[in-house]
């Protein structure tokens, strides 16, 4: 029965920060590309998850709240700082790649075209390629309908793809 | 797909996972929230709390009959330079070249050191912002005429409103040390708390001595609201905004919700006027009926202490409240009593400013309601 009532609590607060803030900060460097702003970020989204935690922990929705909220946080200062080139056409974002050091290996050239993407699309492609996540789970943390969710992340593999195609030496 | 797709999907995976292996992480903390003692697990806490002062550093007793006027409604408006800020049922003079900034706390070592204010301020935090709790290994100051262990390298002047029973450590009256003095008063319903240097300690003492108890406050916000009810509620005096062609001003009220109606709940105000009165009163009417955004899946339904506001509309002689929800996963949007307009990002943004801000929140209001253009 013991076993049983500690099984039913949900997980305490500072546990769960503690299992999951490095997941948490690695999610948020890759999503903004900022060492300084990642532990800031997340700071933050655990001061939002605070306040509704035993609901969170509750519905086991914890993980999805705070990354969403970081994601949310990065759009807001990402809006106000740059103008993004959107990949939504992938063939006119070729051109900008042709000048592009040849020598880069694609991973390279990968974390070059993450620079590039809007924040949401950016942050699509790592829940997708660094955290595996299925697309409805991506769409849950970037409120977003899947089929958005989906399309962020192909027009990204397009792009890439159009751009690994152009470093191809010619034969 | 073809090979080059996967091949580029594979190299997102190695760009991704080679970047996130090289990032180097921190110890990260659990945050707590500075109005309530609850237990979460916390990380104990290095960082000296408020000190009970019994130094012999001159403390003064500040008369407690001098300002102990009854309650006013404002008629002659602030002082040249001055501008008029409110807490609860209490409103002050403040130098308009006091700007406006969250000071730090306990949670002072975190971020960067340039983050805290430099200059004179009235602080902007309230009771339902969370403070990390962080284990700031420096010693106190002592006397500690700041609070929450803060080093005197990251002092300021500043005035602050503290409720009683959150701060029931520090008495009432002046104290002196180290070129520093803190000032607290406890008027109606609040404290009033200022720090100053010598520079600015005329204006610290003016700050005080203005603070009297009001009913309704200089923005024509009324001390108390029905949106404290602990039950999510409507406007008692249904009107519809639609029907409203222009205003003459509108008053953006903060009360502290789900506290009851018992004591005054206003926790900051702010007035517009002109075009800003105009920009907001469009962008409600343009929002679409219906309310939200909400996603009841996502919180318990029942309110939770947040603040929520009151906007006051004044045109040709009448006027009607709109109540606003924005932090919950439920009961978003605009009310008038009439219609739920939803909350937008053309419309919920306008109502920050100030000691009136907006932390934490549910996904959806908060993408709506955080300035993003």
């Amino acid at each position: 029965m013991a076993d049983a009532d500690e099984a039913a609590q949900p997980p305490d607060f500072g546990e769960w920060v503690a299992a999951r803030g490095p997941a948490l900060q690695r999610f948020a460097y890759l999503v903004t590309r900022s060492a300084d702003d990642a532990p800031d970020l997340v700071q933050d989204a655990l001061a939002r998850a605070f306040t509704r935690w035993d609901d969170l922990a509750r519905r086991g929705t914890a993980d999805a709240y705070v990354r969403r909220s970081i994601v949310n946080a990065n759009i807001s200062g990402w809006r106000k700082r740059r103008r993004l080139v959107s990949v939504a056409e992938p063939e006119e974002y070729v051109a900008a790649a042709a000048s592009t050091d040849a020598a880069h290996d694609d991973a390279d050239a990968a974390w070059q075209l993450c620079a590039e993407l809007p924040a949401k699309q950016r942050a699509a492609v790592v829940l997708r390629f660094y955290e595996d996540l299925p697309f409805a789970q991506i769409a849950v943390i970037l409120d977003c309908p899947e089929s958005t969710a989906r399309s962020h992340v192909h027009r990204a593999v397009l792009a890439l793809r159009a751009r690994l195609s152009e470093s191809e030496p010619t034969s | 797909m073809n090979d080059l797709e996967t091949r580029a999907e594979q190299a997102f995976r190695d760009a991704l996972s080679r970047q996130a292996d090289a990032f180097e992480t921190i110890s990260l903390t659990p945050v707590r929230r500075e109005s309530h003692a609850r237990r979460i697990g916390l990380i104990a806490v290095a960082a000296s709390l408020l000190l009970v002062l019994g130094t012999a550093v001159g403390v003064a007793l500040w008369p407690r009959n001098s300002a102990d006027r009854g309650p006013v409604e404002d008629t002659a408006g602030p002082a040249a330079g001055w501008r008029y800020e409110s807490y609860r049922d209490v409103q002050i003079e403040v130098p308009v070249s006091w700007g406006y900034e969250r000071g730090p706390r306990s949670d002072w070592c975190g971020g960067r050191d340039d983050r805290h204010p430099t200059e004179p301020y009235s602080d902007v935090f309230n009771r339902f912002d969370g403070v990390e709790a962080v284990g700031c290994m420096e010693e106190a100051p002592d006397p500690d005429l700041h609070g929450d262990g803060v080093p005197k390298r990251y002092w300021a002047p500043h005035v602050k409103f503290l409720d009683p029973e959150l701060s029931a450590a520090v008495p009432d009256g002046t104290t002196a040390a180290g070129g520093w003095t803190r000032i607290v008063k406890t008027v109606g319903s609040t404290r009033v708390w200022v720090l100053a240097d010598a520079e600015h300690l005329d204006e610290a003492g003016r700050i005080v001595e203005s603070a009297r108890v009001v009913t309704v406050d200089h923005s024509g916000c009324p001390v108390t609201s029905p949106i404290q009810a602990k039950a999510w509620v409507r406007p008692s005096e249904p009107f519809d905004v639609a029907a409203v062609d222009k205003v003459d001003s509108i008053a953006v009220c903060q009360y502290a919700m789900a506290e009851g109606t018992a004591k005054p709940g206003l926790l900051a105000s702010r007035l517009l006027e002109g075009a800003a009165a105009d920009d907001l009163l469009d962008a409600i009417k343009a929002a679409p009926v219906g309310g939200g955004p909400n996603a009841p899946e996502n919180c318990l339904h029942e309110p939770s202490p947040n603040p929520a506001e009151v906007l006051r509309l004044t045109w040709a002689g009448s006027t009607g409240e709109i109540y606003v929800y924005n932090r919950s996963c439920v009961n978003n949007g605009f009310d008038d009593g009439t219609h739920r307009r939803e909350l937008t990002r053309d419309a919920c943004p306008l109502l920050w400013d100030g000691r009136v801000t907006y932390t934490s929140a549910s996904s959806g209001p908060h993408q709506r309601c955080v300035l993003t253009r």
